[in-house]
């Protein structure tokens, strides 16, 4: 590979792996990473610039970024520079506040500087009140120039900041991984619609029937089967899902169809930014335009008057041009708290649909379906028993799914019913219980039907020095408390003393039987 | 005149090579791998006892950092004064991890929040790990939606050290600080010390610090047995 040419103004320098120099082989080592890792199509020679020294070389490649071939490579090396900043500031500021304050940041190159972005105003001011001069100093001494300026906004990536950005067509927000972007003639817009939920892998049965059917007549027939559609249940039942099937359903049969989803807290943020940013008649406009409005979660709407009102209107003119408008909550409309009264009232206007939580065999075949979307075919009796452990709802069936898939990975084992039992130990347990000494004497005390006294006493008759080593060994196992502090609570005996219960119960167990039973029944009840 | 230590000493960051897993690997290696799979976006951590969540959040943004990717730790309990606002925008970053859920779900504002932003980077893609002192299901129930979504990914219910593995902490992290602890000095603290790895931590930056305010290059147990009050 052809390295790139670098001129000095004393004398020419071709960087290759020889080149000795700290400052220089360091930058040459970046460099090379990026070109190598990422190898542009781009003539070397539009690198070259000329410096006056060598400690200035690394400074000027940075003001000279954009003759960098890709976007890519430019926020390559950019990472890197900041990358090189924070591995600083990682000596100057508490780790905790690194992973806090300074990991969240975006760091964009300007021509005199950098542009940090933070994800919110409190990240800005903390940076800003205590760490823009350790970042400019860390700045400073990595691109060798005291000049550096290092301003802080709140933004996201490849924007603008917050402040001034303004959506004239996209109220439904920044990039969205899963979305489709649809293309209209009026402007590219997000749908929030995640493709993967789909009416396919919605597990049908008796809890959710008539919201299904319900669903997919809405979805063949937008604007007219039932309008407004209203869907309301219990957590982690799949409103959700079932909203997106729709909405991924009408665009599969109108591909030009405007469908948006978004969460009520979504269109209350969107509403007060377009408030402030003065172009509250674009965000009427915008939604008044759709042929689709879902609207998730419209129990978070309570209290919040303004964005009501606002609701009402889009909500009246969506459905008087005979649009879709699909919503969903936690319970009855009539029961959602601080909703407006014409609100609740005109939710009922068109179908009010429950979802029941799943019974047990629709728990199982939403395991299977989760199961087989990870590749992984779950055996009947480990769906049967995970579905019956879990009964609340579908969404910590997946997350117990996943924690025996975790497992699986992890151990490399099989999943079979004694496997995924251990596995789902966890959830069983909702709390560890506080484990005391006392609480130990006590325990020890009543299983051998002897006194606490006893296990303090100086005895050494053994029918007592055994339970009290084993209280010693529990206390040691299940407690946190020193050994001397053990010892201490057992009638102010020395840490030794404890070491060699420990050691005595421990050879007790390997030998005896009866030993190894009553410990762990005692640890049993004293963690159950 | 005895000289002062530093005020601000070299730190070791968490990281998952300086965390000793003990009975806690398989949680150790979903983490670790959090951030490779496509599928996983979401996982809790619970123990009342301190047994490292702490370490394993700051760990996996330290992993973030190093792959080139921005991340965000909020200890709740310290930051609950700042607001729920704290949350906002945080969907923007690949990984967000938040620890201490147990001191703010009991109020409201909090746990709307905490709600949105689980919608929020579910969308986005972001990838969120909470841990608490409690398990999802032993939360303050202020709001359903908040516990189930919290049960959205695996639940690991952090385990204690046994004695090998309080060995091994306190060997790697006297190792961290440069120290040098021989096996009678490791067992001369575990045999006083409370066996809770945060003390015992704690413990290791203390002769730290005394070792460099005495100048000492050793560690013996007279020593320990002083600087500790120890017998």
């Amino acid at each position: 590979m052809t390295h790139p040419v670098f001129t000095s103004s004393h004398k020419q320098t071709v960087l290759n792996d020889h080149e000795h120099g700290k400052h220089v082989s360091y930058f040459f080592d970046l460099f090379k990473k990026i070109i190598i890792s990422k190898p542009p199509t781009h003539d070397y020679k539009r690198l070259s610039v000329t410096f006056p020294s060598r400690d200035l070389l690394y400074y000027h490649l940075i003001a000279h970024i954009h003759m960098m071939p890709t976007r890519t490579s430019r926020a390559h090396l950019m990472n890197t520079l900041w990358q090189q900043c924070v591995r600083r500031l990682e000596q100057e500021l508490a780790s905790k506040d690194v992973n806090t304050w300074i990991r969240p940041l975006h760091a964009i190159q300007e021509p005199n500087g950098l542009r940090l972005l933070a994800p919110n105003q409190f990240v800005q001011e903390w940076i800003k009140d205590n760490a823009l001069n350790k970042i400019q100093q860390a700045l400073a001494d990595v691109t060798g120039t005291p000049n550096a300026l290092v301003r802080v906004e709140i933004g996201t990536e490849d924007t603008r900041p917050q402040s001034v950005m303004h959506q004239p067509s996209n109220f439904a927000g920044s990039i969205h991984t899963q979305a489709t972007v649809v293309s209209t003639s009026a402007a590219q817009f997000t749908n929030n619609l995640n493709r993967s939920f789909t009416f396919d892998n919605f597990i049908q049965g008796k809890s959710n029937q008539l919201a299904s059917a319900a669903a997919r007549k809405v979805a063949h027939e937008p604007g007219s089967a039932y309008n407004p559609m209203f869907i309301y249940g219990g957590v982690g039942l799949g409103k959700t899902h079932l909203m997106h099937a729709i909405g991924n359903e009408i665009n599969a049969l109108q591909p030009g169809a405007k469908v948006v989803y978004l969460s009520s807290e979504r269109f209350v943020a969107d509403m007060v930014k377009a408030i402030q940013n003065n172009v509250i008649e674009e965000f009427k406009r915008h939604y008044r335009s759709l042929n689709a409005l879902l609207i998730d979660d419209i129990q978070f709407f309570a209290g919040k008057e303004r964005s009501q009102e606002e609701f009402f209107h889009t909500f009246n003119a969506l459905l008087e041009e005979q649009q879709q408008v699909i919503l969903t909550s936690d319970r009855y409309p009539k029961e959602v708290e601080g909703l407006e009264e014409r609100l609740k009232s005109r939710f009922g206007w068109g179908l009010t649909v429950a979802i029941e939580p799943p019974e047990l065999e629709t728990r199982v075949a939403i395991l299977n379906k989760k199961a087989e979307q990870n590749g992984l075919e779950l055996p009947s009796e480990v769906a049967f028993f995970i579905a019956q452990k879990v009964r609340s709802n579908v969404r910590e069936l997946e997350g117990a799914l996943r924690r025996v898939m975790a497992s699986a990975s992890f151990t490399g084992r099989p999943i079979d019913l004694d496997f995924t039992k251990e596995s789902l130990k966890d959830l069983v347990a909702l709390q560890d219980k506080l484990v005391t000494i006392e609480n130990i004497q006590k325990t020890v005390a009543e299983y051998y039907k002897i006194r606490v006294a006893d296990l303090k006493s100086a005895s050494r008759s053994r029918s007592i020095t055994r339970p009290r080593q084993i209280a010693m060994a529990l206390a040691k196992e299940m407690t946190t408390h020193s050994l001397p502090e053990i010892g201490d609570q057992f009638g102010g005996r020395d840490h030794t003393t404890v070491i060699h219960a420990c050691k005595k119960i421990d050879e007790l167990r390997k030998k005896e039987s009866r030993y190894d039973e009553d410990y762990l029944n005692l640890e049993r009840t004293l963690s159950s | 005149m005895q000289q002062m230590p530093l005020p601000l000493q070299l730190e070791a960051g968490a990281t998952f090579k300086n965390y000793v897993a003990g009975d806690n690997a398989a949680a150790v290696h979903f983490l670790a791998q959090l951030m490779q799979q496509n599928s996983e976006l979401q996982a809790y951590l619970w123990s009342r006892e301190p047994r490292g969540k702490s370490h394993l959040l700051q760990a996996l943004c330290h992993a973030a950092a190093s792959r080139g990717e921005r991340a965000s730790y909020l200890a709740l309990g310290e930051l609950q004064t700042a607001g729920p606002e704290l949350l906002q925008g945080l969907e923007q970053l690949p990984l967000v991890c938040i620890d201490d859920v147990d001191c703010v779900v009991a109020q409201r504002g909090w746990a709307e929040a905490l709600f949105h932003l689980i919608n929020r980077c579910r969308s986005q893609g972001c990838r969120l790990v909470f841990a608490a002192r409690l398990a999802p299901g032993a939360l303050p129930q202020t709001l359903a939606d908040l516990t189930s979504r919290l049960q959205w990914g695996p639940i690991f219910h952090l385990k204690p050290l046994t004695d090998r593995g309080l060995y091994r902490l306190v060997e790697q992290r006297a190792h961290d600080h440069g120290l040098t602890l021989n096996h009678d000095a490791i067992q001369f603290l575990l045999a006083r010390l409370q066996r809770n790895p945060q003390h015992l931590v704690e413990v290791i930056k203390r002769l730290d610090q005394e070792t460099l305010a005495q100048q000492r290059s050793k560690i013996t147990i007279p020593f320990m047995k002083r600087v500790l009050s120890l017998y």
